[in-house]
């Protein structure tokens, strides 16, 4: 019997219309006749006077025809020697369910609704043959079809939902692989609420497998495949400065419901209600709201919808409110006041200043304190010092106690040359005991000359790792016109060497964890445009340790639930909402932002991710595996074929005749 | 009605067939006894025109001894004399007289050219000098009255070699036409008069003049007065580029007034221009033209 691919094409039969119409509109193409003059002849309408011949009428059905075979061609004609399996013999198969355990599924009683739904399944449906598949901790946990029942649902109560997005597409992969090899028709049943945030990304080709697909989604509320109405929720809370000893906590609201809602929102800090503020959210409208507190008198602030609607999750979002100190820089310099000196400061600040995340207090200099370090006083230290053009000045000071003290407690100082008196600037160095290197002369490169370049990064060195593409194009384009030469001593590593193998950089690493940089030249422009490059940044960061310092004590990460996070060389899963302690390491766990929009995928979506957009069956959320067996045989040539023979037909009938009437020859004039 | 031999000589259908017009004129004024024309005359003319038997009594000189010489009979050599009467023909040679209906036996211009050579073949037969002038916007034809057969051949060949084209004769050919007409002449004017009726007064000023008999042809397709038979048609002029689309069938009536009343206000205009005029359908027998035309001579004489 003749089946079609695509049924729905079947519709496209109604353009029998257009012949008909044509037939009745039709009006006789005016015969062109060449006519001695057109002095008497005044334009006038043709009627329409459609089609009235006999042959009129054998053309109007040699066009529908035409056209019903069209439509036929449209469908995807076949011929099946069988009779396709009917969906009751489908049912009598196996069934795997596959759970969706994302965080979103706790929402409107999507979690429960599956499990219900599976339980419901595994006690009616008695020739079938069960599996389950679902993400538990980190893993898939899979029960193959065939599972006797009991176990199965014994393991639904024991089944939980998980904190972390992740694992949809390991289950879709997977799954194809439960089913037994047998000739039994093969069912999956998506159970998931099919939030776009964690099905956007999913793809599979259950028809490839052979496998039907029924989708069946929970926590939509009431009618399926619908948006989440009565939800709202903070999509996104901040905490930034308010001036004076205060700073502002402030919140984004979306209301997903239809209609418009009054919502009480709450800023809870030290325990109790702080404020409160009523929010008027517009239909689908977001609102923002602020609130404000002293900064230190509080560390942690929750802010939350009161009122509960049915999907939790999103109603709250806990917030840090006391920041991590800020990190301290600074400069030493020669007493004398210095153009050269103060051109590299402000290189050197305004790189260190954007080192940090870019928020308000990360890095701040600091004078009082550097005056201290620099007079021998015992007090906090500074994080970073920058001694500038380091020379007789630094000896006659006696600065390098000083220096060596902050370095084995665990500062960090990046040091830059004089722009002479280079040998009393090496002899400082090396009698301290800072710096082991031989100075040996400078290098300059004369007026248009080519400028000496960064040699290519070692494989598989640090800098290397950071640097690649067109982050290290930039670095290598750095020019550096004047150097000092050195011989590098005991205990020093040279990170950075120009292109004829000279140390460009001498670092040398403390025990106490302090780290002292010493770069070759100026960062200034008469040495070097390298401060006036992109690469400056990421050099200075990766050369010290300053990126190391900033995920250093004191700082909170805050990590969404199921990522994972190398700290102190520990990989650190964020699996529970809340604060963790790793080592010294602060993180706070939130729910998946993502989670909390509730968008859902459209059945076609769903089709075209899992099923290559095949069509739905009979019942509305199913699929058929395949709509065309192997052993089908394809009409569609032979349609086409007898449309061609058709089409030629009528165009030989309906071709017009021309009767010329003229019959001498004139020439034209 | 029965068709008889002497129609079928007349009737366009089958004169159309004849490539040549000397034969077809021969056999139109011969075979059909168009004898309301004076005969040849005959005497000293300068032009050869036949032999007959010598009868006693006549001047030994128009014997010819040649033909004596070989046969042993005596024969008379007759001369044609020349008359002092030139007959000029305008043919008119635009576009528009291509036309031919679908049923119709010819186009307007292959019937004006059969009607030009048998009235030609008339005047030669007289001996009168025929002329002709032609043409349209594009060219023209003037051969200056002239008698004898040689004149006759190469008018005809002339007119034999005419195609239509372009648009009417302008003013300037008119012009040209009255500066080179003899003192006296017979003008027969051979068109299908559809445009320009308004000039026409001036054109053939010098129809009134006494010293010239005129003559206007006016050679119609029977469609042209009634419009084709079809739903819908899209004219396309043939002397111009202009088009127009009409269902025949709703405008037939109020054209084929129009056609009435051009007719009549052309025969107005030729009256006063002191033109005889005749219109002539292409399916009419080319009888009814030269009979016309004797009928004119018949009575200026």
């Amino acid at each position: 019997m003749i089946e079609f691919g695509q049924p729905l094409s079947l519709w496209t039969g109604l353009e029998v219309a257009m012949p008909i119409l044509a037939h009745l509109a039709y009006r006789r193409i005016a015969q062109k006749l060449p006519f001695s003059s057109l002095r008497f002849l005044r334009s006038s309408t043709i009627p329409r006077s459609g089609r009235r011949k006999p042959s009129d009428w054998a053309m109007l059905w040699l066009r529908i025809i035409i056209f019903l075979l069209l439509a036929l061609l449209l469908a995807d004609p076949y011929w099946q020697e069988k009779e396709p399996a009917s969906p009751q013999a489908l049912d009598r198969s196996e069934r795997l369910f596959l759970l969706d355990s994302t965080p979103s599924m706790g929402g409107w009683g999507a979690w429960q609704a599956g499990l219900s739904e599976i339980r419901s399944r595994l006690e009616q449906d008695s020739d079938v043959r069960f599996g389950l598949l679902l993400f538990q901790d980190g893993s898939l946990l899979e029960w193959p079809t065939g599972t006797s029942r009991e176990e199965l649902l014994s393991l639904l109560d024991r089944v939980k939902l998980q904190n972390s997005p992740f694992g949809l597409q390991a289950m879709i992969d997977r799954a194809p692989a439960l089913f037994s090899s047998g000739l039994h028709s093969r069912k999956i049943v998506l159970i998931s609420d099919f939030q776009r945030s964690s099905w956007q990304e999913i793809v599979g080709n259950f028809s490839e497998d052979e496998i039907e697909l029924e989708f069946f989604p929970v926590g939509h509320g009431d009618s399926y495949w619908q948006d989440r109405t009565g939800n709202r929720a903070i999509v996104d809370a901040k905490v930034a400065p308010a001036g004076q000893e205060k700073v502002r906590v402030w919140a984004a609201l979306r209301n997903f419901d239809d209609n418009r809602t009054d919502c009480n929102v709450s800023l809870v800090a030290g325990g109790s209600i702080r404020q409160t503020t009523q929010v008027r959210l517009a239909p689908q409208g977001t609102e923002q709201l602020q609130f404000v507190l002293p900064a230190k008198d509080y560390a942690h602030a929750l802010v939350q919808i009161e009122g509960n609607d049915s999907y939790l999750s999103d109603d709250k979002q806990a917030l840090w409110i006391l920041p991590p100190p800020p990190r301290i820089f600074g400069f030493w310099k020669k007493p004398e006041e210095d153009n050269t000196d103060t051109l590299e400061e402000q290189f050197l600040r305004a790189a260190i200043e954007s080192a940090g995340d870019g928020l308000w207090n990360r890095w701040q200099e600091n004078d009082e304190r550097t005056k201290e370090l620099r007079l021998g006083m015992e007090g906090t230290p500074i994080d970073l010092l920058m001694v500038l053009g380091i020379s007789g000045w630094f000896e006659d000071e006696d600065l390098a106690p000083s220096l060596l003290d902050h370095l084995e407690k665990g500062g960090e100082v990046i040091m830059t040359p004089p722009l002479e008196s280079h040998v009393r600037m090496n002899q400082a160095l090396k009698e301290s005991g800072l710096l082991d290197f031989t100075f040996g002369g400078i290098n300059r490169t004369a007026f248009r000359m080519e400028p000496y370049r960064i040699e290519v990064l070692a494989e598989n060195s640090r800098l290397s790792k950071v640097f690649s593409g067109d982050s290290v194009r930039d670095l290598y384009l750095s020019q550096i016109r004047q150097f000092i030469k050195v011989d590098e001593g005991e205990g020093v590593d040279v990170p950075l060497f120009d292109r004829s193998g000279r140390p460009l950089v001498l670092t040398r690493s403390f025990p106490g964890g302090g780290k002292l940089v010493f770069f070759t030249f100026r960062m200034i422009p008469e040495w070097t445009d390298l401060p006036m490059r992109n690469s400056f940044l990421p050099l200075l960061v990766e050369l010290g340790s300053l990126h190391a310092k900033d995920q250093g004590n004191g700082g909170t990460l805050r990590l969404q639930a199921g990522e994972h996070q190398e700290i102190s060389q520990t990989l650190v899963e964020t699996k529970e909402i809340g604060l963790l302690q790793v080592g010294d390491q602060r993180i706070e766990v939130v729910h998946p932002l993502v989670e909390s929009m509730p968008e859902v995928m459209s059945k076609n979506e769903l089709l075209d991710a899992l099923a290559g957009g095949r069509p739905l069956a009979g019942d509305a959320d199913s699929i058929l595996p395949y709509p065309r067996p192997d052993e089908a045989k394809s009409l569609w040539p032979w349609f086409a074929m007898f449309v061609s023979l058709l089409l030629v037909v009528e165009m030989i009938v309906s071709a017009p005749s021309f009767v010329s009437t003229n019959k001498e020859e004139v020439v034209s004039g | 009605m029965v068709q008889t031999a002497k129609n079928l000589l007349l009737d366009p259908a089958h004169l159309a067939s004849i490539e040549d017009l000397s034969l077809l004129a021969r056999v139109v004024v011969e075979g059909n006894h168009f004898g309301v024309h004076r005969s040849r005359r005959q005497g000293h003319g300068n032009e050869f025109f036949q032999y007959r038997a010598y009868e006693s009594g006549e001047d030994l000189k128009s014997v010819d001894w040649k033909v004596f010489a070989k046969t042993g009979e005596l024969v008379s050599r007759t001369y044609q004399e020349s008359t002092n009467a030139n007959l000029m023909i305008v043919l008119d040679a635009s576009a528009s007289m291509a036309y031919q209906g679908e049923n119709s036996p010819c186009s307007k211009f292959r019937y004006a050219q059969m009607l030009a050579s048998c009235l030609l073949y008339l005047g030669h037969r007289q001996g009168d000098r025929i002329g002709l002038f032609g043409g349209s916007d594009h060219f023209q034809e003037w051969m200056f009255p002239r008698s004898g057969k040689e004149s006759f051949s190469s008018i005809l060949a002339c007119i034999g070699g005419m195609k239509p084209q372009g648009g009417d004769l302008e003013d300037r050919s008119w012009d040209k036409l009255k500066s080179k007409l003899p003192r006296q002449a017979t003008v027969v004017v051979i068109s299908d008069f559809l445009e320009n009726e308004d000039q026409l007064l001036d054109r053939l000023g010098f129809a009134r003049s006494t010293r010239y008999a005129c003559m206007c042809l006016q050679i119609l397709d029977p469609v042209e007065e009634v419009l084709p038979d079809a739903e819908a048609v899209r004219f396309i002029e043939l002397e111009g580029e202009g088009e127009v689309s009409v269902s025949p069938e709703r405008i037939r009536s109020d054209y084929q007034g129009q056609v009435v009343e051009h007719i009549e206000k052309l025969s107005t205009i030729l009256a006063r221009a002191g033109a005889e005029f005749c219109t002539l359908r292409t399916n009419q027998e080319l009888g009814l033209g030269i009979r016309q035309f004797l009928g004119m001579r018949a009575a200026k004489q």
